[in-house]
């Protein structure tokens, strides 16, 4: 299939002589669910931050559905939606108003628009909150927020930071089946996330960042395989990759 | 931070001309008191003003929001320095009282009561309302649902004020006093002991008291880390909707409706628009009105332009696959929509004080072309300057 995500070779950070991330290549099939792990302070925000074009490669290419940000910033920005670790919100804009804008802005048609709506609320019980301000939101209920937004725009690729902490049980078994059904739908997901159980059970491949490099990546079965240990589980090979022992060359 | 902003007050030009206001005021004011007929209602007039500045009486306790976290196992060892809050607070807000109490002396003895001593008297039964007040007040903040107590001691505060402004009988204070002992222990007190000390409520005070500051110190300096209560002003939602459904209009939206919740740039407009207004109903001439309109359109523009910068530094519509220039002609359609129909209604409120019909056109036609002069020449310019490249 496809790759909706391409990362060639990225080096980057906030200045040339101190490089956050080193050589990084990996890649986001379209259908395909990736786990970006990694200890705080591994890259990953960083990571994230170069594909949403925040911060500019030092070398290196990103490219999404074939097209780099350079070559044209709308066209490269209306593929993708970002679903940041920290909810941020407009607070002079009401939960309707921020669907609404991130419809409009995604050129999401009207039909389409008010279809999605109220399953989107629905599904995060947020019916009754429609016309309420961000100040009066839990932190859980702005992710939910964010959330939705993303999940209404329909776009080819999703990037998601940590999105688990401050969600309810309701609010991460909706987040899990709309990844799915995006999924079979043909989208891309790369999703940082701490929560590694959950990554184990629904990820399809796996990228463990340490201290900036990519320390190993591949399916659940490569991993085992390269660590030679067929019924490890990714929190074992993370807490090894994480104390900087190289489980690989056991 | 905050004395850094005093300092700037007291340096800048503003204490000057505030002083300038006082001298050059107070000679206008005492002509203008030598002149008042004993009818004047001046115990009314004196009656809002005291009564306003003794009911609001929030308390400062310079409460950080971490305090809620790493004081909170002390509350019970922090009563003194509440109390001193309290005390602090009490001193603060009689300044003001003081003040205002000077300023209305000559009003008073023209007026009301041309005994100094019975205005000495005021000002000192002022004082114990104002230490009553602020005491109930500081009980009020062990509930969340303080309205009631808010209102009954308003009521409380106002008849007072009233009854003492008119010179009433000795044993209406009296039963006053006892009214007030009663509510005391009976009504205010029992907070106290009743409630658990709700620190929400007493940070929430805090920081719309620091934000009120930080408000005035924003007149002369800008204040970079003022943070703006959003206004719903639901009534006005429905201008925001003649926007159309299309992503060429997202940031139309945005802008329109942050102008009317945040930032308090209706409330400017509004303000301006009206100044404006009465200007022109004051100056009465024909020429006037065309150069005032103009005047006021240039005001209000300046004090939009910040607009652009909301929301440009988070939140987000910063990765919104939608081209800067896109963004910049709907802040450009936005601003110049408002100022052309800031210079519509100064054109009515001319026709409406008498300024003849030719005049009146020119004075909305003078504003409207300023106002695209201004858009498309001076704002488009400058925000293509000051907008972050992303």
């Amino acid at each position: 299939m496809a790759e909706i995500l391409q990362v060639e070779h990225l080096s980057g950070g906030y200045s040339n002589q101190k490089h956050v991330l080193h050589d990084l290549s990996f890649h986001v099939k379209k259908g395909e669910l990736v786990g970006l792990v990694g200890l705080n302070g591994a890259g990953k925000s960083t990571t994230i931050k170069h594909i949403l074009g925040l911060m500019e490669a030092l070398t290196g290419t990103i490219k999404v559905d074939g097209l780099t940000i350079q070559e044209d910033k709308t066209a490269y920005r209306s593929k993708l939606a970002y679903i940041p670790e920290t909810p941020n919100l407009y607070e002079q804009l009401t939960l309707r108003e921020h669907l609404e804008m991130s419809a409009m802005a995604y050129g999401v048609d009207k039909a389409a628009f008010e279809s999605r709506m109220p399953q989107l609320l629905s599904l995060f019980r947020m019916e009754n909150r429609l016309d309420w301000f961000p100040g009066h939101f839990s932190k859980g209920m702005k992710q939910k927020v964010m959330i939705m937004c993303a999940f209404l725009v329909h776009p080819e690729l999703y990037v998601v930071d940590e999105p688990f902490v401050g969600l309810d049980p309701i609010g991460i078994q909706a987040f899990l089946d709309l990844m799915i059904e995006m999924k079979q739908k043909g989208a891309g997901i790369l999703m940082s996330t701490h929560i590694l159980s959950t990554a184990e059970q629904y990820c399809d491949r796996f990228i463990l960042l340490h201290e900036g490099k990519i320390a190993m990546q591949g399916t659940m079965d490569e991993l085992r395989e390269s660590v030679n240990d067929p019924q490890v589980s990714l929190h074992d090979i993370y807490v090894s990759v994480a104390k900087g022992e190289k489980p690989w060359e056991k | 931070m905050t004395s850094r902003y005093l300092r700037l007050l007291s340096n800048s030009g503003f204490m000057f001309s505030l002083y300038i206001l006082i001298v050059g005021g107070g000679y206008f004011y005492q002509q203008w008191v030598k002149g008042l007929p004993e009818t004047f209602p001046t115990e009314w007039i004196l009656l809002l003003l005291f009564g306003f500045f003794i009911v609001r009486s929030p308390v400062r306790t310079l409460l950080r929001s971490a305090d809620l976290v790493f004081l909170l196992p002390l509350e019970e060892k922090l009563e003194d320095y509440f109390k001193k809050a309290i005390r602090y607070s009490y001193i603060m807000q009689c300044i003001p009282l003081l003040f205002l109490w000077a300023i209305a002396m000559p009003l008073y003895l023209h007026t009301v009561d041309h005994r100094i001593g019975a205005y000495v008297l005021v000002l000192i039964v002022l004082f114990i309302l104002k230490a009553w007040n602020l005491f109930c007040s500081w009980a009020e903040t062990f509930v969340f649902a303080s309205f009631k107590y808010k209102g009954l001691r308003g009521v409380f505060s106002f008849v007072f004020i009233y009854l003492l402004l008119a010179e009433a009988p000795w044993y209406f204070l009296v039963i006053l006093i006892a009214l007030a002992l009663v509510l005391t222990l009976f009504v205010y007190n029992p907070l106290q002991r009743q409630h658990l000390m709700k620190w929400d409520v007493l940070l929430d005070i805090e920081m719309r008291q620091a934000a009120n500051f930080d408000r005035f110190a924003n007149l002369i300096t800008d204040v970079p880390h003022m943070q703006n209560r959003i206004k719903p002003r639901n009534y006005l939602k429905a201008v925001t909707e003649i926007f159309a459904y299309s992503p060429k209009a997202t940031f139309k939206k945005y802008f329109s409706k942050t102008f009317l919740r945040s930032g308090d740039y209706f409330g400017i407009y509004v303000r301006l628009l009206v100044i404006g207004g009465i200007v022109i109903w004051m100056a009465g001439g024909d020429l006037s009105s065309v150069i005032i309109a103009v005047v006021t359109v240039y005001l209000t523009a300046m004090q939009l332009l910040p607009l652009w910068n909301a929301g440009a530094i988070e939140g987000p519509g910063l990765l919104f696959p939608i081209p800067n220039k896109v963004r910049e002609r709907n802040f450009l359609s936005v601003l110049m929509l408002l100022l052309v129909s800031e210079a519509i209604v100064l054109g009515i409120i001319a026709l409406v004080v008498g300024i003849s019909v030719i005049f009146a056109l020119l004075t909305a036609g003078a504003g409207i072309v300023f106002a695209f002069l201004f858009t498309y020449g001076y704002a488009s310019r400058k925000i293509r300057r000051s907008s972050l490249e992303l």
